[in-house]
Parts: structure tokens; C-alpha cells; sequence
């Protein structure tokens, strides 16, 4: 026996007994067996362990096992099996967790029933594999997170893919509304939208959209790390102790990250701008300068109404 | 300036992030090839993912607007989830506990304990009084004219008590010493007992009381200097013993000194015994606390020690018989046992000063005297029955 076989046959039967340990500590089986329980272990070990750690050994394989929510896997895969109990069990303890992501992620309460119904279609299975079973989207629930966020994180997907399904449709059917969005988007930035003067507004216009670019590219030369803070914060309207907490530090680490990421972006920016564009240092200041009041004019008042907004949001809970 | 700088920046990437925003809802985005899945995402977002997993992840999310979304969508849920399920009531006691012994409080505590611990032991050792040293020094007397007096003695020495304290007394008993060392030097003389005057006694007495300094060094010289343990020094002298046969004493005496060289040193309850003996046959002691002086004597000469412990136990071979009341009684350690007594045979356990004891020597004289004029603890059959008086 190859030395790669005998430790794959390791692996396999410390699997069957972190499948027994994981039935041991769960609250309810719902009859499940290991045998039933260990080819998905042996799944999520391959999936997340041993992609990255080929050669991880038996007790590593234990540990990453005994962090599993046992509770929450041996419902997900009773339901699998048709466990009828289960799946009451998962409507009744599940059914407001995602019925409220739903409605996070719709505008208004009917889309947001529609999309919960659309969960539920979704981890019964719509489709039929080829063993029979329901293609459900139980299959991928490892039991590494909780089970909680997992269906969160399913109500998001389906929501982002339906909006973007909707957002093509659209865009297809209405040419003219995106280009007014763009010409909006150019007069927002150029930030010198009621000027008369042609010759100005164009030389304006170039110089917005050089330093658009440069910024733009400069933010693609960060880190990945800080790349994704900046996207987190800025893009998608995250506040610092949430955007820190997906990176895994504190609000003031990434505080001091974004302050760093500032004067790195600066810095590139004004040297992008004079190696590709020709600008000088002073025709850089004013630029910055220039347009940063412009865009605090017209950012204070969305500023504004996003606080007033937050505001409602965390009075009504 | 440098603030300035950074609200600019602020401004063009919230700007940046608006128009980013604006071509997300119009389905122009960014996307990377393989999305996440939802399992991926939960696991990022909750933060179970291993460093390798963050920045593969980290690297998508950055370019991945969609995937990128979907977590931010899941961080605010996650922090309400995490208020909700946050204790109300403070600490739990295991939390304080676990907080107490935390490796950060102990790294300070544990050296702060130690010192404090030896900070105490230090004061307590300090504050102690001095422990004394008590060490026999049972001197050999000067031979002087036997008397034919009632008084028993199985020892030649006379051991007097003698108080070391005040710079007088240390310096009288230095000189003592000297001149018993003297003394001693000369093995030819006769051993004899020195009779004990009145004068002797009342002298003793005062000085026993600290009225009296012994500035006679006559005086000094004729009692032998002998420091016992202060609970037997505060003892009421006991009546004066039976005599004995010289003949027989000599010859005890003459044989503890062919054992002495082979003898080993002697302990403190052989000492003390000794002591008690002492007392038992009336020598005179002097009351009041007693000092050590041991540290002015012991000190100065060692041949004055060797000396003392010579005397020491010759006296200690002197008194292994006695015969009191008709009764012979020989000493084993620290007791006083009967001729008659059969070794093995059962005894009434009697305290000395108790109830029992006061009952029976009130009823037996004969006892009493055994019990008085026999120190420590006595094993005597008293009318066929075996009394041990402690």
C-alpha cells in the first residue's frame, strides 16, 4: 500500500469517527447515522482542509471536524435525506431568519415574500439529479459557518442575481435612461455642471476623467486587503467597524489602514497624472483641490440625507 | 495640509464609489469568473476561514463586486445576530474567573504574591526573639569536705543554676569557667560534695530574684554554672533527698567517667532530665527568667565547652539509680522506672497535678515522696499496682 493510500485510508477513518463524535454532540440526529454522516464530512474536509493543506494529517482532519455546528449539519442533511421532521424543524427555526434577510435585500414586503418563497423553492430542489434526489442547495451547507448566516448568504445571492437579471432587462429596454444616468455621472464629476463656457467645460471634463482614471487605477495597484477595504467602505457603504470586521481587525486598525491607503493613493495618483497625462505638481494641487470642493458641495446634501436615513433605520430598529 | 490631503481623498473615493455604485444597478459591474459560494461567503463572514482561505478570498471580494455585496450584506445581520444573542446580565462567573486567572493578571500577580509572601516571612522573622541556645554547662566542683548531712547526692557537681544577663554576670561566669577549667586540670583530687551553707542559699536565692549581682568570684567559683530550659527554672524547689551510700556513689561515679569518653552526646531530654534531677535534689536555682549564656561562654573557649559537656555526662551516668522509700529506681531516657516494675505490664496513666494525681499521693505518702523527689515521668508499682506518673 502506497504511502498516499494509507493515508488517505487514515483520513477516511478518522472522518467515520469525527462523524460519530459530531452525532454525540448534536442535540438531535434525527436518526441520522456516521456512515450517512461522514461522506459529507469527507466532502468538507476535501473542500476547505485539504485544498490548501494537501498533506494535513488525521488529527488536523479532527480538529476541523470537531469545529463543525453538528447541530446545524444534522438538520441540513436530514433535510436532504427527507426527514419530514427536519424540514418542520428548519421552516420553524429558520423561516424569520430568512424572511428578514429577505426583506433587507427587497424594496418593499411582497418582493420580499417572493424571494423567501424562492429560498424555499430553492433548498427543496426545483431540479431532479441523476440519482433521483433533488438537485437541492442543501448539498453545499459544510457546517462550517452557521446555519444562519449560510441561508442569509443564499437569500443575498439570489437576491443580487434576480436584481441583476432585472437591471439587464432593463438597461436593454431603456437606452436612454442609461446614457442620462452617464451624462449625470459626467457632470457629477467634472463638478462645473451649469457652466456655459464649451472650452472650459471640455478642458474640465478631460481633466475629470484623467483623474478618475488615475484613481481608479490606483486603486487597482493596492493590496488586495486594502483594495477591499476601500471597496467595502466606499463602494459598497459599509462603516469601518463593519468593513474591519470582515477583515478581521478592529475599527481603529482599519481606521489607520484607510488613513495610510489615502496618502498611498495621493501619492500614486499625482504620479500617474504626471507620467501618463503631463500634469504638473501644481496643476495636480489645484485639480484636487478644485474638484474636492466641487464634490463636498454636491456630497454634503447625499451625506445628509444617508445620516437621516441611517438615522430611521436604527429608530425603527 | 495633511488633513486636507485625506478629505480630498475621502471626497474623490466616495464620488468614485457612487458612480461604482450607479453601474452595479445597472448591471455593469464587476465580476470575476468563479463566484463564491454561499457557504464561502457565511464562512468569510463569520471569519472561519484559515489565513490562506482570507486572501484567496480577500483577492476575489476585492475585484468581485457581486460576492463583494453579498458579504457586506451579511455583516450587519451578523452584528445584530451577535447583540441579540450578547448576555444581558455582565459577566457570567465563569467569565470573571477565567478573567481573574487570565495569563495577562497573573503575569503581574504572581510576582507581586511572592514578594508579599516574602515580605511577611521576613517581618515574622524578625520580630521573633531570638532563639537561645541552651547548652549544659554542669562545671566540676572543687573538692571540699563531705558533709554529714542528710542530703542525697549521686553526683558531685552542684548544680546551680546560674543566671547570664547583665555584662557583671557574663564576666563573673567567664572567669568561672576559667577557674574550673583550672580545676579540672587536676584529675588527682578527690571527688566530694560541696555542702551547701545557708549563706549559699539565701545568696542564691537573691540573685535568683535579680537583687543581688554575685560579685564574689569565690562565690561563682564554688557553684558550678548550669543553664537549664526557663520552664524548669521557675519550679519550686523541691524538699531535700534521702542521702545515700558514699561508697556507692563513688563507685557510679568512677565508672560514668570510664563510659564517659564512649558515651555519645547526650540530648536535650537527657538534659533536661538531668536538670529536673538537679532540682529534684534541692540544688538551689535561681528564679526569674533565664538568659542564655551560653554565647559568652561557649564562645570565648572550647575547651571550657568540652569541659562542660565532660561534666554534663558524668552527672548524667551519676543519677541512673535511685532509692527512694526502699524503692530502687533506675533511669531509662527520660524516665524514672521501679525495680519492681515488669516490663510490658499495664499502668494507670496518672498527670501530675491532676485530679488523680493530687487523690493518690494524698492517700499514699510514701508515693508522694517518690512522686516529689522524682522528676519527669515515674513508673512505680505502688501495693501491686504499676502507677506512671507523668
Amino acid at each position: 500500500m502506497s504511502p498516499v493510500n494509507r493515508k488517505a485510508e487514515e483520513i477516511e477513518k478518522t472522518i467515520a469517527a469525527d462523524a460519530a463524535r459530531l452525532l454525540a454532540r448534536a442535540v438531535d440526529t434525527y436518526s441520522l447515522s456516521a456512515e450517512t454522516l461522514a461522506p459529507r464530512i469527507c466532502a468538507v474536509v476535501e473542500k476547505y482542509l485539504l485544498r490548501d493543506d494537501a498533506n494535513a494529517s488525521p488529527a488536523d482532519v479532527s480538529e476541523f471536524a470537531a469545529k463543525l455546528h453538528a447541530d446545524d449539519l444534522c438538520l441540513i442533511v436530514a433535510c436532504e435525506q427527507g426527514n419530514e421532521t427536519a424540514w418542520t424543524d428548519l421552516v420553524a427555526r429558520f423561516g424569520m431568519t430568512v424572511r428578514s434577510a429577505a426583506r433587507s435585500v427587497s424594496s418593499n414586503e411582497e418582493g420580499a415574500e417572493d424571494l423567501a418563497q424562492s429560498i424555499w423553492a430553492e433548498l427543496h430542489g426545483l431540479r431532479i439529479r441523476d440519482d433521483g434526489k433533488p438537485a437541492s442547495k442543501l448539498a453545499y451547507y459544510s457546517g462550517r459557518g452557521s446555519l444562519a448566516g449560510w441561508l442569509r448568504a443564499v437569500v443575498g445571492q439570489l437576491a443580487v442575481d434576480q436584481h441583476r437579471k432585472q437591471s439587464r432587462l432593463v438597461q436593454t429596454e431603456d437606452d436612454s435612461e442609461f446614457d442620462r444616468l452617464i451624462q449625470k455621472d459626467e457632470q457629477y464629476w467634472s463638478g462645473h455642471a451649469d457652466r456655459m463656457n464649451p472650452e472650459t467645460e471640455i478642458s474640465d471634463k478631460r481633466a475629470s476623467a484623467d483623474l478618475q482614471k488615475a484613481l481608479a487605477d490606483s486603486i487597482g495597484h493596492l493590496s488586495d486587503e486594502d483594495r477591499l477595504l476601500v471597496k467595502l467602505y466606499y463602494f459598497d457603504g459599509l462603516k469601518l467597524h463593519e468593513a474591519g470586521a470582515i477583515l478581521g481587525v478592529h475599527e481603529a486598525t482599519a481606521s489607520r489602514r484607510l488613513t495610510r491607503i489615502h496618502a498611498d493613493l495621493r501619492l500614486n495618483v499625482a504620479e500617474s497624472l504626471k507620467n501618463e497625462h503631463g500634469w504638473t505638481r501644481p496643476e495636480t494641487e489645484r485639480a484636487f483641490s478644485d474638484i474636492a470642493l466641487q464634490l463636498e458641495a454636491d456630497i454634503e446634501p447625499m451625506l445628509m440625507g444617508e445620516t437621516m436615513v441611517e438615522n430611521e433605520r436604527e429608530m425603527t430598529g | 495640509m495633511k488633513t486636507t490631503n485625506q478629505n480630498e481623498m475621502d471626497l474623490l473615493l466616495r464620488a468614485l464609489g457612487r458612480d461604482a455604485a450607479s453601474r452595479s444597478q445597472t448591471g455593469s459591474s464587476l465580476e470575476t469568473g468563479d463566484h463564491l459560494d454561499a457557504d464561502q461567503l457565511n464562512c468569510y463572514a463569520e471569519g472561519v476561514v484559515s489565513d490562506a482561505e482570507r486572501l484567496r478570498y480577500n483577492k476575489h471580494l476585492a475585484d468581485c463586486d457581486r460576492c463583494r455585496s453579498i458579504v457586506a450584506g451579511l455583516v450587519p445581520a451578523m452584528a445584530r445576530q451577535h447583540e441579540v444573542l450578547k448576555p444581558e446580565s455582565g459577566w457570567s462567573l465563569r467569565d470573571q474567573l477565567a478573567a481573574l486567572f487570565a495569563p495577562s493578571v497573573l503575569r503581574f500577580a504572581i510576582p507581586v504574591l511572592a514578594l508579599t509572601v516574602v515580605i511577611a516571612i521576613a517581618i515574622v522573622a524578625l520580630r521573633r526573639p531570638q532563639q537561645t541556645d541552651f547548652i549544659a554547662q554542669n562545671q566540676q566542683q572543687a573538692p571540699s569536705a563531705v558533709s554529714g548531712s542528710g542530703e542525697t547526692k549521686t553526683t558531685t557537681s552542684n548544680g546551680a543554676p546560674q543566671l547570664a544577663g547583665s555584662p557583671g554576670q557574663q564576666s563573673a561566669e567567664l572567669k568561672q569557667k576559667n577557674a574550673l577549667s583550672d580545676q579540672k586540670s587536676d584529675t588527682s583530687q578527690p571527688l566530694a560534695v560541696a555542702p551547701k551553707t545557708s549563706s549559699d542559699k539565701a545568696t542564691t536565692e537573691r540573685e535568683a530574684k535579680g537583687l543581688v549581682e554575685p560579685s564574689d568570684s569565690s562565690v561563682a567559683q564554688s557553684k558550678p554554672s548550669f543553664a537549664i530550659e526557663p520552664g524548669s527554672a521557675s519550679a519550686p524547689p523541691p524538699p531535700r533527698p534521702a542521702s545515700l551510700d558514699a561508697n556507692k556513689v563513688a563507685e557510679a561515679r568512677k565508672k560514668e567517667e570510664d563510659e564517659d569518653l564512649q558515651k555519645p552526646r547526650r540530648d536535650e531530654n537527657v538534659f533536661q532530665a538531668r536538670a529536673e534531677n538537679e532540682v529534684a535534689r534541692g540544688a538551689p536555682m535561681k528564679g526569674g527568667p533565664l538568659r542564655n549564656n551560653s554565647g559568652n561562654v561557649g564562645g570565648n573557649s572550647s575547651v571550657l565547652s568540652r569541659q562542660a559537656n565532660k561534666d554534663d555526662r558524668a552527672a548524667d551516668n551519676a543519677v541512673e539509680t535511685r532509692k527512694i522509700s526502699g524503692r530502687l529506681f533506675r533511669r531509662e531516657g527520660n524516665a524514672w522506672i521501679d525495680s519492681d516494675y515488669a516490663s510490658g505490664r499495664a499502668t494507670i496513666n496518672v498527670k501530675r497535678g491532676s485530679e488523680q494525681f493530687r487523690a493518690l499521693i494524698a492517700d499514699e505518702p510514701g508515693l508522694r515522696s517518690i512522686a516529689e523527689q522524682l522528676g519527669g515521668e515515674v513508673i512505680v508499682v505502688w501495693k501491686g499496682t504499676a502507677y506512671r506518673l507523668r
